[in-house]
């Protein structure tokens, strides 16, 4: 059973070309003359930008697959910064990858996707990391993922939503640059894969249940409007002005109680719909839900104890995805939980970025508590050898 | 018998009476216990609502407090990231000593940190107000703050610390209605002596400033007239170097035009001299011939009375012919036209040499010679090195009287031979010695003046010394003597 190789470096120069030069030789430095299978990119550069960036890989690495995305803040060890690049190559390791655009239909164009890689492939699949910018209907996405790789099969991903006015998002696949679809890594053979997605929100208050809900909107709580949910903790405005009705609910966003997961699947509501209904960004996981608040050192303590839950006997990289809203609140704390992350990893190379929107399935330990979508949640990835 | 009947189903009838009643009773017990239980458990059920209600009170406590936590946190933050901003500013600024790469440094995304969307900075430049930073501000406004209106808006800023939209007085709102601020604060920028300008920092979205704005501006406008005080000191001090820079240029070019001039001057000199020295020397030599002629009688007897007079012409011409001759040679030296021959010399040899050659006239005076002499080498010419010690014996014995001592040392000084020549004579006077040196100085002294001499000898020494790379001087006192020393670079075996 060879062993996979990997090697991580980035650079913080604010120039595309001096970045991915200085990344690029300390990588190849690292590999020597070993053959890398995967790049897999993370960048913080314009479109024109970006176009000096991957020929450069090429020429220094020359991987057999390339797949990159664009994210607005990236994390490498204990630091966060607005203007760089991570480069993260793999050696030893059986993948293939590719990138799609979304037409009609996401669920289908997703299924398909995933069918495309896995027909190229011969030998056990193992997990599968995704990238993606969608529009529409975000269960549509996860349930062609599903569709497509089989229900409960190990997935990671990080994606964004047209609607929310996110920062742009690109995707990169061998010199095809697109703003929106999904690129994916399906990786084979022995590759050992912790993962997880949580949030940290702290629970706080009466349980209350959700009477009426369709898909991702819910009606009734308790009997009244569902609106009266937050008016009961944060008063009239709420129902009268959208702004702070926005404001609260990303702050103090919902947490329904599954009996699959011991922790609270958090949800904050986006919209405020006339009727005192309000739409959620997914579909609505339970009947049982609470107000939950961030309490930063708690936000912290989540990611130590997801991460201290993973046991392995050779991890070769941490891949950490941080939500907006969750970076937001810890502000300028944010160095403290890298610091703690860091410290739980030791030598492992810590890289990532903060992004938007993870999806996947909850965790490693328990696949049929299945497919989720989290946007006030972290993600964390952890691959080495089986 | 029915009297039997009768007890016996009255007993029954008692019995299932009393049955009943035992169950009636017994459910009547159970009954009670288990309203108490449910008693129990509504008020056990009761109390845990209340608990969730008081647990539902103390969330929305907590999230009341928390969020009023939370907009004192956006505060702090906006604080933070404002002085995290300043500081990153205040960098920029103090790295510069340009004033136009100081407004470059100011930039709309530090404007942003700082949370402002717009910026504009006028400062003065002679009697008009120019707009070195403009961030997020149309034109039009631009140009009104720029004029007139502007100077006297900047007037009344210079009296006053920070003011905001709020306290904007009324007739200068005109200047600020095309602006398309909500908000804003303007300050003066003002160094220890003069108002240098003022800036204005305004909001396009909010309304409100906060407590924190003020500071920030207060500092930031205190940082930018630190900065531009900074750069007009620099630009003061780096003219008035650049302006020393030219005059001592101009001195020095002054100088070297004056040195060649002295150069020229001098070389003109020497030319002249030995020109002049060359024609002298041919009527001189005939003069001498003819009298040396008459006074072999060649053409016939003379009279003693004229033979005296004849040998005296001679002997003038000879003095004439030598200074003609030491003339020609320094002159010679200096322009560098002599021809040294270097040869490696014994010093204590040649000396000895000369000294014999002077036995004669150390004879007549009765002067004692005490040689102290090492065998050192040098490198020079043999004539010009005889030449000096000639001239230094000839003047010693000139000037020591009868029966005195006349003492020559040579010995080895590091890398150097140092030879004196130390006399008993009648001594220089300490005002005379930085120019005995000089070309036809004479010292005037009675005594001095006695003895003959063309007055070139311890100039053509001097020249020759210097030609070998060696240095002269001399020590003396009044009455005692004097003492010539002179060093020479040993020739290359002979130093260490």
């Amino acid at each position: 059973m060879s062993k996979i190789e990997v090697g991580v470096s980035f650079s913080e120069n604010p120039n595309v070309e001096e970045a991915v030069r200085e990344a690029s030789i300390k990588l190849r430095a690292k590999f020597s003359s070993a053959k890398i299978d995967l790049c897999l990119v993370f960048f913080s550069f314009s479109r024109e930008e970006v176009k000096k960036l991957f020929p450069n890989i090429k020429l220094v690495l020359s991987p057999s697959l390339t797949v990159g995305c664009s994210l607005p803040l990236l994390i490498a060890e204990k630091r966060v910064f607005s203007k760089g690049l991570i480069l993260i190559a793999f050696s030893n390791t059986r993948v293939v990858g590719g990138l799609s655009p979304f037409k009609d239909n996401i669920l289908e164009d997703t299924e398909k996707f995933i069918w495309r890689l896995i027909r190229r492939v011969k030998g056990e699949r193992r997990f599968f990391l995704c990238l993606a910018n969608i529009s529409g209907f975000s269960p549509d996405f996860l349930r062609g993922l599903e569709r497509g790789l089989g229900r409960n099969f190990p997935l990671l991903g990080l994606f964004s939503h047209k609607e929310y006015n996110l920062p742009s998002f690109l995707l990169y696949n061998e010199d095809v640059l697109r703003g929106e679809g999904i690129a994916g890594l399906l990786f084979l053979d022995d590759l050992g894969a912790f993962f997880e997605i949580n949030s940290g929100f702290t629970p706080l208050g009466k349980e209350a249940s959700v009477d009426s809900f369709s898909k991702d909107i819910i009606y009734r709580i308790d009997n009244s409007p569902a609106v009266y949910f937050y008016k009961n903790y944060f008063g009239e405005k709420v129902e009268s002005s959208g702004e702070y009705f926005q404001r609260v609910s990303r702050r103090y966003p919902l947490g329904f109680k599954t009996e699959r997961f011991p922790s609270y699947i958090i949800s904050s509501p986006v919209k405020l719909n006339p009727d005192g209904s309000f739409k959620l960004f997914k579909e609505v996981p339970s009947s049982k839900v609470r107000l939950t608040i961030p309490i930063r050192d708690k936000l912290i303590n989540s990611v130590e104890e997801t991460v201290k839950k993973g046991k392995f006997k050779s991890p070769k990289v941490a891949i950490f995805f941080e939500g907006f809203n969750r970076f937001r609140f810890l502000k300028f704390f944010y160095p403290s939980q890298l610091e703690a992350l860091k410290n739980l990893l030791g030598d492992i190379p810590l890289v990532g970025g903060v992004g938007f929107y993870h999806l996947g399935l909850l965790s490693s330990f328990d696949l049929n508590l299945g497919h989720f979508i989290g946007e006030n949640s972290f993600s964390i990835l952890i691959l080495g050898d089986k | 018998m029915e009297n039997l009947e009768f007890l016996f189903s009255s007993g029954v009838s008692l019995f299932f009476f009393l049955i009943s009643l035992t169950i009636i009773i017994f459910l009547s017990i159970f009954s009670l216990k288990k309203m108490d239980r449910i008693r129990i458990l509504g008020k056990e059920i009761r109390r845990l609502e209340n608990s969730l209600r008081e647990m539902d009170e103390q969330a929305k406590l907590i999230v009341k407090t928390d969020l009023e936590l939370s907009k004192v946190q956006e505060e702090l933050d906006k604080r933070v990231s404002g002085l995290l901003a300043l500081q990153r500013l205040s960098q920029s600024l103090s790295s510069t000593l340009e004033e136009e790469s100081l407004f470059l440094a100011i930039r709309e995304d530090l404007i942003s940190d700082l949370g402002f969307s717009s910026c504009l900075i006028i400062v003065k430049k002679g009697d008009s107000l120019a707009v070195p930073v403009s961030i997020g501000v149309n034109d039009e406004f631009k140009e009104m703050i720029a004029s007139q209106g502007g100077a006297g808006f900047f007037r009344f800023l210079i009296s006053k610390e920070v003011i905001s939209h709020k306290e904007l007085p009324p007739e200068f709102e005109y200047l600020f209605q095309k602006s398309s601020f909500k908000s804003f604060l303007a300050s003066s920028i003002q160094s220890k002596d003069s108002p240098l300008g003022f800036l204005i920092l305004g909001n396009i979205f909010q309304e409100e400033i906060s407590g924190g704005a003020l500071e920030i501006v207060e500092i930031f406008s205190s940082q930018l007239a630190q900065s531009l005080e900074n750069i007009h000191l620099f630009e003061e001090v780096f003219r008035s170097h650049r302006e020393l820079e030219e005059k001592v240029k101009e001195r020095t070019k002054s100088l070297q035009e004056a040195l060649e001039k002295i150069e020229k001057i001098s070389r003109l000199k020497s030319e002249f001299v030995s020109a002049v020295s060359h024609e002298f020397r041919t009527p001189l030599t005939s003069i001498k011939g003819y009298a040396s002629l008459l006074v072999q009688e060649r053409f016939g007897k003379i009279p003693p009375a004229v033979r005296l007079r004849l040998e005296r012409i001679n002997q003038q011409a000879d003095t004439l012919v030598n200074m003609i001759n030491e003339l020609l040679d320094i002159a010679r030296i200096e322009s560098g036209r002599s021809k040294i021959e270097i040869q490696k010399i014994d010093l204590s040899e040649t000396m000895k040499k000369i000294a014999d050659y002077f036995y004669p006239q150390l004879k007549e005076k009765n002067l004692q010679l005490i040689l102290t002499l090492s065998s050192l080498f040098v490198e020079a010419d043999k004539s010009l090195l005889e030449r000096v010690f000639i001239n230094l014996l000839s003047n010693a014995i000139k000037f020591t009287p009868q029966g005195k001592k006349i003492e020559i040392k040579c010995e080895k000084k590091d890398n150097y031979a140092e030879v004196s020549v130390r006399d008993e004579g009648i001594g220089i006077p300490q005002e005379d010695l930085e120019n005995i040196f000089k070309e036809f100085y004479r010292i005037d002294n009675p005594l001095q003046k006695e003895v003959k001499g063309t007055g070139l000898g311890l100039s053509l020494v001097r020249n020759i010394i210097k030609a070998h790379q060696g240095e002269i001087w001399v020590e003396s006192k009044v009455g005692e003597g004097s003492k010539f020393i002179f060093t020479l670079p040993l020739a290359q075996e002979s130093k260490i």
